[in-house]
């Protein structure tokens, strides 16, 4: 068999992704696997017919297309595996849908005034802005273009060599076909990019070669087997079989980098993406190649951790197995894994991420792309952060304190009767401000809506609160994307890679790639004074919540003077959600003012609400130790930990005589309750997020509730059918379309 | 024979030639008093009247490559010395440095008006200790004199010259990973055009820097003492290639050493006349014209000029190469210097491209098993095609050096992969 029938073969198996998967690596089997490909081709059509199709003007039968290799990764694995060009018939409703998508945004780019270049890919014509990378540029045309290397977010270097497609230039008065690495060189007007010669499949038939000549081999104990671009692009691309019968170079098998990360360098293919990350997006510059040549590898500085608050993003980019997540490893095969959409609940910025469950537990958190927020990065705390929903020690039933004085097992019926008889008792006796509530800023907006809700209207109180510091409430002046474009940007009091991973990434950016001056301040002092004077209108000031009020005073009115942005950072995945779904003593959903809000929920909620403004969470704890709060009902909230003043929590939490808690954990607050009711996670539950912007994102459950545990808007809905109003809430979806019309429409922010 | 012209190495055997005095006896840093007169586009203008092509293996017109440095910009310019020579087989430019290490800082001075610069690295290879030091006494003596320094001959110009000591890579000759060497970076080479700009419009520190060899800059000193249109009547050959070119000449000759030959003269005089011919009883069997990267070539013919075309009509693949020729007479075994030179690729291999960090360790390889009596009828035809899977494919030209020698080895030497494949023997080693 010549090498060129060889080639044929392989490239024109119609394969699935589970055949792909499954296809045996070891070379004993590969010459059943070359069968089984050549059985599963069935098609004879060689190179050369279908070149000749090509120049005939594609009049060819159309191929069966083969479905997409589904690409389990942000960038992408192979696309499509096919030979002969397609025609506009063969193209399935989505691919066209596609296609109409294309040309109208090449028609809106043109009409934005965007120059475009013309080329046409494998005869297909596309028109694509001018300085696109072709590899681009054959991707927009529908063509599939092999990739190792190739990040759209980093730098382009051209590594791999894995990316070769045909050109036909214009040489010394000839022309000449020239093969070039297409994600290195931008398109040129007129280019005849072919992405299918014979010359292009040899040469990405090399590459794999090569490529796998080192490589171990080991896909079946390796956590990125079944979503490896390394296995993709081989079934798609590479030979059949490798004619390296050395000894392949060899590495101590894994070991840990860091307490996230264990790095395999026997499989690495040193294509750099990681190394790139480091250096462009996270700015950490970690890790690097070290020595040369076939003995490349990939490490850190003299062996010390991989310390960043990114390592995780380098998993998902490495194309192959070689860095891992330690708390993934070994825990599922991604063939086994179902994907949620949600939203990080570590802090405020919101990142998308899939939540990936194997039998009920989280297994991965893996990023998802969303332009606006995280583009498609994630920080580590969320990547490896978001593991305690799976905890053992999660409470699964409702406790109750009993005469021995210690928690007990309770049923959820048992509990709840006792808390609603509680409330009804404690008003009666001490009036409804004897009782109040502490949100959370953890908890959904449907969550914190309804606590509010039973609160103000069923019990009638306004002692509410979420906040564990006293603060204001400043939006956000610009959006996290926003910040990129900045010419000086001054940051005080965060460390921002931690506290703000995502924003953090868009200063970096700033600063690295636009040239930005980034100024680091403890706090609101001079330097920042200067250097927003200096900055005028192109700058922006980013302030973490906690700073003392003069200071953030004193910062608007700066920011005033100067035409800055002011950018007031909140911590937790929810804060704005908790403070727009009215969890205030002065304020009602959409942040309304008590006062000018009333009228409107008064006929809304069809109860007249609490006419005296109430407690915040200080005065709520003060009033607690002076006797005149008697009962407290926590959601989803840790002041004996998290208040700014933790023994004023405590005796408070001592000292009131019924206090209610959900929560997940059986926490310091947890342990001084009376009456504790288990909640479900955010994994386990719908809901909505509003990140530090106000932009509204929704999460998904991605895994059953753990034990007896409820979605903590389910366990107040119940409550409040308990108090007398039966709620026809059957999910968070029903909720947030109540809260929704809950705000008086002059005083509806518009969610971002 | 071809009357050999002695333009560079007019002064080469001069005692003292090395210390400035001596240098400035012989007409030392004339030519740069004569061209702080000139404009950069008058230099610029001489050196395309000479025809001088890139002397470090492309053979790049050097003023198109100066005519390429912006001009109207106020950043800074950067001139960089390409003394990495690492090409085996190649070692003019040390000759260079270590006997006339004045020419080389009078051409610097020359480039840097010419481009514009003020200041100039020259990026010598870290195994060259000695050329190193001659061409740091040299500097630190053109300061004292005065023609580094501030205001220079009061012309209002300051000019610096600094040199850097590589660490030993190979690689860091080719000039883009130079450039990341110098500026402290992994010494990998960058991406050239169209995919970024020209170095000389964007190079080290995002300014313009062209880089160029230590024989290029220097010839450029008797360009300008001789004018460009009396140096482009030198050359016996293609009027594309005019002047000298430093060649050593290493290997079963009589005279090795470093010789200036006048471009165009034919390879039979070099080798037979020049070099003083082969050993006594001994018969040429294959010579490596310039450089271990062009390979491989027979006997036969050898009548050609010796330049930059007549190399290629020869029917070498690769052109002129840098200067080293290496002959090698019916004594020398194909196979064992091959691998020789595979190791030299191999080991030298920055590894940022596939096929080169991939196909030479699998290359390797396979000579060893070879060598240690492993050979199979196929592995022939699998080097060929490794070869040719690196081929064209590679980064920059070291992965496409390195498979020159191996594709000539077995184009011309079959038959000694044959006996070590049958045998394990070499057919010529008995
Ligand atoms: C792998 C490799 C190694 C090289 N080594 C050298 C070298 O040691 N010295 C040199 O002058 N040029 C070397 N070159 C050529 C340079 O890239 C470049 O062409 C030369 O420095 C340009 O100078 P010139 O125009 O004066 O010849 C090398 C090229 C490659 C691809
Ligand atoms: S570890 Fe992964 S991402 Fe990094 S160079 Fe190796 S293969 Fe590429
Ligand atoms: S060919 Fe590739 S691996 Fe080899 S030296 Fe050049 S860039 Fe490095
Ligand atoms: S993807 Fe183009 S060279 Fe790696």
């Amino acid at each position: 068999m010549s090498e060129n029938d060889k080639n044929t073969e392989i490239h024109t198996a119609q394969t699935n992704t589970e055949e792909q998967a499954n296809a045996p690596k070891e070379s004993t089997d590969q010459q059943a696997a070359q069968q089984t490909i050549a059985e599963a081709g069935a098609m004879p059509a060689s190179a050369t017919t279908a070149q000749e199709a090509e120049a005939a003007g594609r009049v060819a039968d159309p191929q069966p297309t083969a479905p997409p290799v589904s690409s389990t990764q942000a960038d992408g694995g192979a696309r499509t595996v096919e030979d002969t060009p397609r025609s506009e018939r063969d193209r399935t409703p989505a691919e066209k849908a596609d296609a109409v998508k294309v040309q109208s945004d090449a028609e809106a780019a043109k009409a934005a005034g965007v120059e475009m270049t013309k080329v046409t890919v494998d005869g297909v014509e596309v028109e694509v802005p001018k300085g696109t990378l072709v590899i681009e540029a054959c991707f927009r045309a529908g063509a599939d273009v092999p990739y190792f290397c190739y990040h759209p977010r980093l730098t382009s270097i051209g590594a791999c060599r894995m990316c070769l497609v045909s050109v036909e230039l214009e040489m010394f008065g000839a022309r000449r076909e020239s093969i070039f690495t297409c994600c290195t060189v931008p398109v040129a007007e007129g280019m005849a990019i072919k992405t299918r010669t014979p010359e292009v499949k040899k040469a990405q038939n090399g590459m794999l070669e090569f490529l796998l000549a080192n490589h171990p081999l080991d896909c079946p104990i390796c956590d990125r087997g079944g979503e490896c671009p390394l296995q993709n692009m081989t079934v798609a691309y590479g030979p059949p079989t490798s004619r390296f019968i050395e000894e392949k170079r060899h590495f101590p098998k894994a070991y840990p980098i860091s307490d996230y990360v264990v790095l395999d360098r026997e499989r690495c293919i040193q294509c750099m993406r990681c190394t790139r990350f480091c250096e462009e997006i996270s700015g950490d510059g970690q890790l690097a190649l070290l020595n040369r040549g076939s003995s490349t590898e990939i490490g850190t500085f003299f062996g010390h951790d991989f310390t960043s608050n990114f390592s995780g993003n380098t998993i998902e980019i490495c194309p192959v197995g070689a860095l891992l997540s330690r708390t993934y490893r070994f825990a599922a095969r991604p063939w086994e894994i179902s994907s949620s959409d949600s939203i990080c609940s570590k802090c405020g910025n919101g990142c998308n991420v899939a939540l990936q469950t194997r039998l009920g537990e989280l297994v991965r958190v893996n990023g998802r792309t969303n332009e606006d927020v995280n583009e498609e990065w994630t920080c580590d705390r969320g990547k490896f952060g978001n593991y305690y929903v799976n905890d053992e020690s999660r409470l699964k039933h409702p406790l109750m304190r009993r005469a021995d004085g210690a928690l007990h097992p309770a049923s959820w019926d048992e509990a709840l009767a006792a808390v609603a008889e509680r409330i009804t008792r404690t008003k009666a006796e001490f009036g409804a401000d004897a009782i109040a509530g502490i949100g959370s800023t953890r908890c959904t907006v449907e969550d914190n809506y309804l606590f509010g809700k039973m609160l103000r209207a069923l019990v009638g109180t306004n002692n509410l609160d979420h906040r564990m510091l006293p603060h204001g409430f400043e939006p956000m002046q610009t959006t996290i994307a926003e910040i990129e474009h900045f010419k000086t940007i001054v940051s005080v009091g965060m460390k921002l890679d931690w506290d703000q991973p995502i924003v953090y990434l868009r200063v970096f950016k700033a600063y690295s790639k636009k040239g930005a001056n980034w100024i680091k301040a403890d706090v609101v002092d001079n330097t920042v004074t200067e250097a927003l004077r200096a900055g005028g209108a192109d700058a922006v000031l980013l302030l973490p919540h906690h700073l003392p009020q003069d200071q953030i005073d004193r910062a608007k009115k700066l920011c005033a003077s100067t035409g800055a942005k002011l950018n007031v950072l909140l911590p937790d995945c929810n804060s704005w959600g908790a403070a727009r779904a009215g969890i205030l003593p002065d304020r009602l959903p959409g942040l309304t003012a008590f006062r000018e809000g009333r009228a409107h929920l008064d006929s809304f909620w069809k109860t007249p609400l609490p006419t005296a403004s109430g407690l915040d969470s200080d005065g709520i704890f003060d009033a607690v130790s002076a006797g005149r709060v008697q009962m407290l009902y926590i959601m989803g909230s840790d002041p004996a930990t998290r208040f700014h003043d933790t023994e004023k929590a405590r005796r408070a939490l001592e000292a009131a005589p019924f206090v209610v808690v959900q929560e997940l954990f059986l926490t310091e607050t947890a342990k001084r309750a009376d009456i504790v009711l288990p909640a479900a996670s955010f994994a386990e539950k719908d809901g909505t997020f509003f990140n530090i912007e106000g932009r509204e994102q929704k999460i998904k459950q991605a895994m059953p509730v753990k034990g007896d545990a409820r979605p903590d808007w389910r366990i107040v809905a119940d409550l409040m059918g308990r108090l007398g109003t039966p709620v026809p809430y059957f999910s968070a979806r029903d909720i947030y379309r109540e809260y929704n019309r809950s705000i008086p429409k002059a005083e509806a922010v518009a969610a971002r | 024979m071809h009357e050999q012209h002695q333009i560079l190495y007019k002064h080469r055997f001069v005692e003292g030639i090395k210390g400035i005095d001596v240098y400035r006896n012989h007409g030392g840093y004339e030519a740069f008093r004569k061209a702080l007169t000139m404009t950069p586009e008058a230099i610029i203008d001489e050196v395309k009247l000479s025809g001088l092509r890139g002397r470090g293996g492309a053979g790049f017109p050097t003023h198109i490559k100066w005519a390429s440095v912006p001009k109207n910009t106020d950043q800074e310019h950067y001139l960089i010395i390409n003394a990495d020579e690492g090409e085996p087989g190649t070692a003019k430019d040390r000759d260079l440095m270590n006997n006339l290490p004045h020419l080389l800082v009078e051409g610097c001075l020359i480039g840097m008006l010419a481009i514009r610069a003020r200041k100039c690295y020259i990026y010598i290879r870290g195994e060259y200790a000695e050329p190193w030091q001659n061409v740091q006494r040299a500097i630190n003596e053109a300061y004292r004199a005065g023609f580094i320094g501030k205001n220079v001959l009061g012309s209002g110009m300051d000019f610096d010259v600094y040199t850097h000591l590589g660490a030993g890579s190979y690689e860091c000759g080719e000039e883009s990973a130079l450039i990341s060497s110098l500026m402290g970076e992994r010494g990998m080479p960058r991406l050239k055009a169209p995919s970024a700009p020209l170095y000389t419009v964007s190079g080290a520190w995002q300014k313009p820097t062209p880089v160029n060899n230590v024989e290029t800059i220097a010839t450029v000193v008797p360009i300008i003492n001789m004018g460009g249109a009396e140096y482009a009547k030198i050359g016996y050959g293609s009027p594309r290639s005019r002047g000298t070119k430093l060649t050593s000449i290493s290997g079963h000759v009589k005279k090795p050493g470093v010789y200036e030959i006048t471009l165009g003269t034919p390879m039979r005089e070099v080798i037979y006349d020049i070099a003083g011919g082969i050993r006594d009883g001994h018969t040429l069997k294959t010579y490596i014209p310039g450089g271990s990267s062009t390979g491989f070539m027979m006997p036969e013919p050898l009548d050609y000029p010796m330049d930059y075309e007549g190399v290629v009509t020869a029917g070498a693949m690769l052109g002129l190469g840098s200067g080293g020729l290496i002959v090698m007479d019916e004594t020398t075994p194909i196979v064992p210097v091959t691998k020789r030179l595979v190791d030299f690729y191999h080991h030298e291999s920055c590894g940022k491209c596939t096929p080169c960090r991939e196909g030479l360790n699998w290359l390797a390889k396979i000579y060893d098993r070879i060598l240690a009596g492993g050979g199979r009828p196929q592995d022939l035809d699998l080097i060929w095609d490794i070869c040719d899977n690196v081929r064209g494919k590679s980064f920059c030209g070291l992965g496409e050096g390195a498979i020159v020698p191996v594709m000539t080895s077995i184009k011309y030497f079959r038959d000694e992969y044959m006996s070590y494949i049958k045998s394990g023997r070499d057919l010529v080693m008995v």
